[in-house]
């Protein structure tokens, strides 16, 4: 039985009755006129991601929807409590695996799983960043499968992105229907940027003795977030950067400026570990800075989110998890985990081919949808190719059984129709742990589809929480 | 301020100068084209592609000069990098990479103007509505001006924007003067002739009613010459263009309490041209004139990148 969040039983549920009345009220075709007002604002404002096609980037912009997801205080109070709980259970595995390595010593989590994962950095090993904090920012997914009852679907410890999309949702909902905050008390969100400096800020090296100098790091112009980098530098009022802005000398960072070089002390970054340090890593990377992991290990700037990091948003360690939170906390996690089956335990990968049908198999390290097999809407030629993958490289692959993403209510073609979310909050984690009280409500607009990510044709919602 | 910061907003500003520029000149092309009587229809069109500096990129593609292709190249193409299209594209994704230091006013103007112009097909405009998209340009340059004007903080940004504005501007007065003197020899004979082209000059640069407001109904070559060099009133003269270039540079150097290269090389070009008198240049020879102006801008364009654009400590220079 998939749950509605809007009608539970056949009646509206509380949270959701003024939003029930405001929809009510617009005429026949008014909503669609709105909506085609919200499509250009957000064009006007420039609000894309690029997608590559015919090998040339592309700006593409995320479809809105206007209906708002709605949460209850109670409800956020349970989603905030269960995010600090993992972000910090996740913060002191990595500190852990890269330093004690004792959750491994104690074997409660297989050594070759952590040590032959392409996300495990070998250059962090011994090695302690400020506070002892390796993922600052997580956006941690979690979809709702009935009235109580919420999971956490994939970790995200690197540089999840999506914070700005919850922002401008906001925006433009509070410009285009004023009077819906007027007739709602919702919590506000305009704090995030604020937060986040406060936590970029609390991060500095203990060697920064002033007012720490931040940058945003980004590949460029053409990667899918840029928007969002260039927002988030723009709210924080500090300097976008790309690679080649920075230089190192003597184990310092520096940015190249209109008065000449000027210190960095802590540096946001949105690029990928491979291509952060072509003297570390990847060697061919032209959007990285050169020497600047020797500057992070000296001490003399940080990097947020740490390398290495990608360690425990690995999908293999994801099952894991619950066993992270007892070791590192003593606590029963607060958001449970989606069953999941290892295909690279023997019993697991002959449970996961024998019902391969009524599985998910997702590659360990894919992401944004792709490399996925969602057994019942499968062909059975599609089931065929992905069993021989399988088979050929079982550690590759984890299933977990189809969930049943709750739905919210979304205009459509043929009017409001329930369409399947998912949930993004975002937790920073500095001197002190902040969750915002609003999130990222990716909806899938196919009808029955439960694909939300971007890039595969998923919109946004606004999303509320509501106060006491 | 980053370099590449600098670097861009200077190139955002070039780029949409030179689209106002390039429109300008298309307009006043597409207007002499309509009461031109002459056997060589297309000299005007040769002309336009000889003071955009893109003849050469043209026949590599065309190998006719007619009035469709060269709208078409000079509006649209994807190949010639100082078509409007292209300019626009280039002044959008500039500011795009430094949204943090423009305005949401400026940056919508910019924006709108991009998306607009990507939903106009180059196939099927029609050539009487050359004029329409020329002025529409001009309007959303105008626009533009008025949204950094009135939004921006006269800070560093701004300077930088502006040096791009009369950098782009004061290469272009050289090239439209330098074209003119090429297509017409001076001389007497052909007055009549002259006068036209130089009053052509004078629309392409938004000045023909104001230079009758200043020096009156009878062109004269070297009225108008003045008026174009030399002229401290008119926005699109030379000297303007380079003495306001001089005034943005200061500010940067005392907004940064350092004085750079780029700043004593203005104030040299500038002295150098206020000696000049428009009698002298005739006599020494125009073609030099332009010649040694336009190795100037080139020169004041290089140094404002040594000074700022490098992310090195700044040159001492005297």
């Amino acid at each position: 039985m998939i749950f509605n969040e809007m009608i539970n039983n056949g009646s509206i549920r509380k949270p959701y009755k003024k939003i029930d009345k405001w929809i009510k009220s617009f005429a026949e075709n008014s909503y669609e006129k709105k909506h085609q007002e919200a499509q250009r604002i957000f064009k006007r404002i420039g609000i894309t991601f690029s997608v590559y096609e015919k090998k040339s980037p592309q700006e593409r912009m995320i479809p809105f929807d206007m209906v708002p997801r709605i949460f209850t205080s109670n409800e956020w109070k349970l989603i905030e409590s269960g995010i600090k709980q993992r972000t910090k259970a996740l913060n002191l595995f990595l500190y852990d695996v890269y330093n004690d390595a004792s959750i491994i010593k104690e074997k409660i989590i297989p050594a070759e799983l952590i040590y032959k994962s392409r996300a495990f950095e070998s250059s962090m090993v011994g090695f302690s960043p400020p506070r002892k904090i390796f993922s600052h920012i997580s956006g941690i997914d979690v979809v709702r499968t009935s009235l109580n009852k919420f999971v956490v679907l994939e970790d995200n410890c690197r540089t999840p992105s999506g914070v700005s999309y919850m922002m401008q949702n906001r925006e433009i909902m509070m410009t285009m229907f004023p009077d819906l905050f007027n007739d709602n008390s919702i919590e506000s969100i305009d704090d995030y940027p604020v937060n986040l400096r406060k936590m970029l800020t609390s991060i500095a090296p203990a060697s920064c003795k002033n007012e720490p100098v931040i940058v945003v790091l980004t590949p460029g112009s053409y990667n899918s977030a840029y928007y969002e980098h260039s927002f988030l530098a723009d709210l924080m009022g500090v300097e976008l950067v790309q690679g080649e802005d920075l230089f190192t000398e003597k184990d310092k960072v520096y940015m190249r400026t209109v008065t000449g070089p000027k210190k960095v002390d802590v540096i946001y970054r949105r690029i990928d570990d491979n291509y952060l340090d072509p003297l570390c890593f990847d060697q061919n990377s032209l959007i990285g800075v050169p020497g600047v992991m020797n500057a992070y290990k000296n001490g003399n700037v940080t990097i947020c989110s740490a390398p290495g990091c990608g360690i425990a948003d690995d999908k293999a360690i994801y099952s894991y998890v619950p066993d992270i939170i007892k070791f590192y906390l003593s606590e029963k996690p607060i958001l449970e985990n989606v069953k999941t089956w290892n295909c690279s335990k023997e019993k697991d990968l002959k449970f996961v081919l024998q019902n391969i049908k009524d599985l998910v198999v997702k590659e360990v390290h894919g992401s944004g949808g792709h490399g996925m097999l969602i057994g019942p809407k499968a062909t059975k030629n599609q089931i065929k190719i992905f069993t021989k993958k399988i088979k050929n490289n079982p550690q590759k692959y984890i299933a977990q059984p189809t969930l049943d993403l709750s739905t919210c209510p979304t205009y459509t073609s043929n009017g409001m129709s329930p369409r399947h979310v998912d949930l993004r909050p975002f937790c920073l984690m500095g001197r002190e742990m902040n969750v915002i009280k609003g999130a990222l409500t990716r909806v899938a607009l196919k009808e029955n589809s439960l694909i939300v990510n971007s890039s595969q044709g998923g919109g946004v919602k606004d999303t509320w929480v509501l106060r006491k | 301020m980053l370099s590449s910061t600098a670097e861009k907003l200077y190139w955002a500003c070039r780029y949409i100068e030179r689209a106002e520029m390039t429109s300008r000149l298309l307009d006043v092309a597409y207007r002499i084209s309509l009461t031109n009587n002459k056997e060589n229809k297309n000299d005007e069109w040769e002309s336009i592609l000889l003071s955009t500096a893109v003849k050469e990129e043209y026949l590599f593609k065309n190998s006719k000069i007619n009035q469709r292709r060269v709208e078409k190249f000079l509006f649209f193409e994807e190949s010639n990098k100082s078509s409007i299209k292209n300019c626009v594209r280039f002044t959008r994704e500039n500011f795009r990479m430094v949204r943090n230091r423009i305005t949401r006013e400026v940056w919508d103007v910019i924006n709108s103007t991009y998306q607009e112009l990507q939903d106009i097909s180059s196939g099927r405009y029609k050539s009487s509505e050359i004029p329409n998209l020329c002025s529409w340009i001009k309007q959303k340059s105008s626009m533009l001006k008025g949204a950094i004007i009135s939004t921006q903080l006269s800070s560093d940004s701004y300077d930088f924007m502006n040096l791009g504005y009369y950098l782009e501007r004061a290469d272009n007065i050289i090239r439209f003067i330098d074209v003119k003197n090429f297509i017409s020899p001076i001389n007497d004979k052909e007055k009549e002739n002259n006068d036209y082209q130089w009053g052509i000059l004078l629309r392409t640069l938004a000045a023909y009613t104001q230079f009758r407001l200043s020096y009156g109904v009878n062109m004269s070559q070297d009225k108008i010459a003045h008026f174009l060099i030399f002229n401290n009133t008119n926005p699109r003269s030379l000297f303007y263009s380079l003495e306001n270039a001089k005034i943005h540079l200061k500010n940067l150097s005392s907004f940064y309490n350092l004085q750079s290269g780029a700043f004593s090389t203005s104030r040299k070009i500038i002295s150098k041209l206020s000696d000049l008198t428009v009698k002298e240049i005739f006599d020494n020879g125009f073609n030099d004139f332009l010649a040694q102006y336009s190795d100037d801008i080139n020169n004041l364009h290089i140094k404002i990148r040594n000074s700022y654009f490098g992310g090195v400590y700044n040159v001492f220079e005297d």
